[in-house]
């Protein structure tokens, strides 16, 4: 079994900072748009006893968001450098066509509020992915350009989505949950095969979601 | 100077002294080596493009990747090498190359990685992104459906459409299966994985490039720069001095290319001082085959 000899880094096929400067080339050619997503979804979390349509708004726009991140970030930018991303291209559409069916046919992110320690790690995945995770570009040296925004950026996107499953008690919403915990899995790879600390980001996120379900049997 | 050292110019005497009698000389300096099969000349320090030349459309990356090839170039050029599996390393040339008006300056070496059938396509495709009809070597990569990409090649060649065909294998792998085609197909060049932590190459498929007159390009000459970050803190050997190597870098590639066998070695680099370096080595005497033996056995102490 050849295959085992190969390493981590043996897979990666681009050099850390082509990598990361794939965020800066992508938001600079679309700015201000990445930061549309993260604020609009942040409104409405913060108005959503307020008004009745903000479940099915944020799901549609999360959906909107896993269908832009994944034609516009996954295929035209990430793929060139690394020709594996294009196959996950259409799991980016099939999530995005989830959530569509999540928000339609089973109303969205809505219901009654989790509680306890399911609460606490939903609000901190999906608030620290839509308003935080931009900021881990600073310490590269990058200015926030070159962060990655939720909706536009895989793995914010995807913490972001799982963040929001736990917050919400439907069952169905577990339908949501695989593609963003496969990103998880193999953004981790590919950050740990770039020795990025950012690794351990993805791994805890998708660790507390599967950890926070397997302890919560209240999901309804 | 010692005696052991083989300076450059004298290295192919004795290389030819150990050539079969129907056989060219292996090298004809330490810069310049010839391809037995048909030769031609070649500068002994290519350039590979793994990793560091998959920059996407980025503007700054692609400048940086034409600065490397333009010094590239400046230092004496040769062998290029790249594949359809190197994300846009191949268009990144291509840019380079295009900027610098130096399509016919290299020695354009690409590969097959597909099966077959799709191989025409992918080799239309290869020489777009090249900015070429033309290539000086294609190679089978790691051996993909090699039969059927070997007569593609062969055929091609007999057209005069390609100057080399070649096959390639990494990271020591596949070797018996490499040992085969070498015995067996007229192919001008064979690709492998050879430095100082990997030497399986030694026991028989560099002797066997010798007996059969195929030029040896070798690849991951550093292991990917792990080599050289792993050796950083070590000392250098005291031969490092006699041999006119200021680094680590610089004894590695001169490790590989002290070898008989070797044509050509392709490191890949992002950095322009790093090209220069390389370049370099064979400005000096390279280790004859008792260096090399002890070089080899002060790598395995460290």
């Amino acid at each position: 079994m050849q295959w085992l000899d190969y390493r981590l880094r043996d897979f990666l096929l681009f050099a850390p900072d082509t990598y990361w400067r794939l965020f800066e080339q992508a938001n600079q050619a679309v700015w201000p748009l990445p930061l549309i997503v993260p604020l609009l979804l942040a409104c409405c979390l913060a108005a959503r006893r307020r008004a009745g349509a903000v479940p099915y708004l944020v799901t549609g726009l999360l959906a909107a968001a896993w269908a832009w991140c994944g034609g516009y970030f996954v295929g035209r930018w990430y793929a060139p450098v690394n020709w594996l991303a294009t196959y996950a291209v259409p799991a980016f559409y099939l999530q995005a066509l989830l959530l569509l069916w999540f928000g339609m046919f089973r109303n969205g992110f809505g219901g009654q509020p989790v509680t306890g320690a399911r609460r606490v790690v939903g609000w901190t995945m999906t608030a620290g992915a839509l308003l935080f995770y931009p900021l881990a570009a600073l310490p590269r040296g990058q200015g926030v350009i070159a962060g990655e925004f939720a909706g536009t950026a895989p793995d914010p996107t995807a913490i972001a989505t799982l963040g929001l499953c736990l917050l919400t008690r439907r069952l169905t919403a577990a339908a949501c949950l695989p593609i963003p915990l496969l990103v998880c899995a193999a953004s981790f790879l590919t950050l740990r095969a770039m020795e990025s600390w950012q690794a351990w980001l993805l791994l805890a996120a998708a660790a507390a979601t599967l950890g926070v379900l397997a302890t919560n049997s209240r999901v309804r | 100077m010692d005696r052991r050292v083989v300076l450059q110019g004298v290295a192919s005497v004795a290389a030819a002294t150990m050539l079969p009698a129907s056989g060219r000389a292996a090298e004809v300096s330490a810069s310049r080596r010839w391809i037995p099969s048909t030769g031609a000349e070649i500068p002994a320090v290519g350039i590979g493009s793994w990793i560091t030349f998959n920059v996407g459309s980025d503007p700054a990356l692609l400048d940086r990747s034409t600065g490397v090839i333009a010094a590239f170039l400046e230092e004496g050029g040769g062998v290029i090498d790249s594949s359809p599996m190197y994300g846009s390393s191949q268009a990144t040339i291509g840019y380079a190359l295009a900027q610098l008006d130096a399509a016919g300056k290299v020695f354009s070496a690409d590969k097959i990685w597909t099966s077959a059938a799709d191989a025409p396509g992918q080799l239309t495709e290869t020489g777009a992104r090249w900015g070429t009809s033309r290539f000086d070597l294609l190679q089978v990569h790691n051996l993909i459906d090699w039969q059927a990409n070997l007569e593609l090649l062969f055929a091609l060649k007999e057209a005069g459409r390609l100057g080399h065909v070649g096959i390639t294998t990494s990271h020591g792998r596949r070797h018996d299966e490499l040992e085969r085609i070498m015995a067996s197909q007229p192919v001008d060049f064979v690709q492998l994985t050879y430095n100082l932590a990997d030497r399986e190459a030694e026991a028989r498929l560099l002797p066997l490039a010798r007996e059969k007159g195929i030029a040896a390009i070798v690849n991951r000459p550093f292991r990917r720069g792990a080599l050289i970050r792993g050796l950083d803190r070590e000392p250098l050997p005291a031969m490092a001095a006699e041999l006119g190597a200021g680094s680590w870098a610089q004894l590695l590639l001169k490790f590989i290319l002290g070898h008989p066998a070797t044509t050509c070695v392709i490191p890949a680099t992002t950095q322009v001082d790093h090209v220069r370096e390389n370049k370099s080595v064979v400005r000096g005497p390279l280790p004859d085959a008792a260096m090399r033996r002890e070089l080899a056995a002060y790598f395995d102490d460290l």
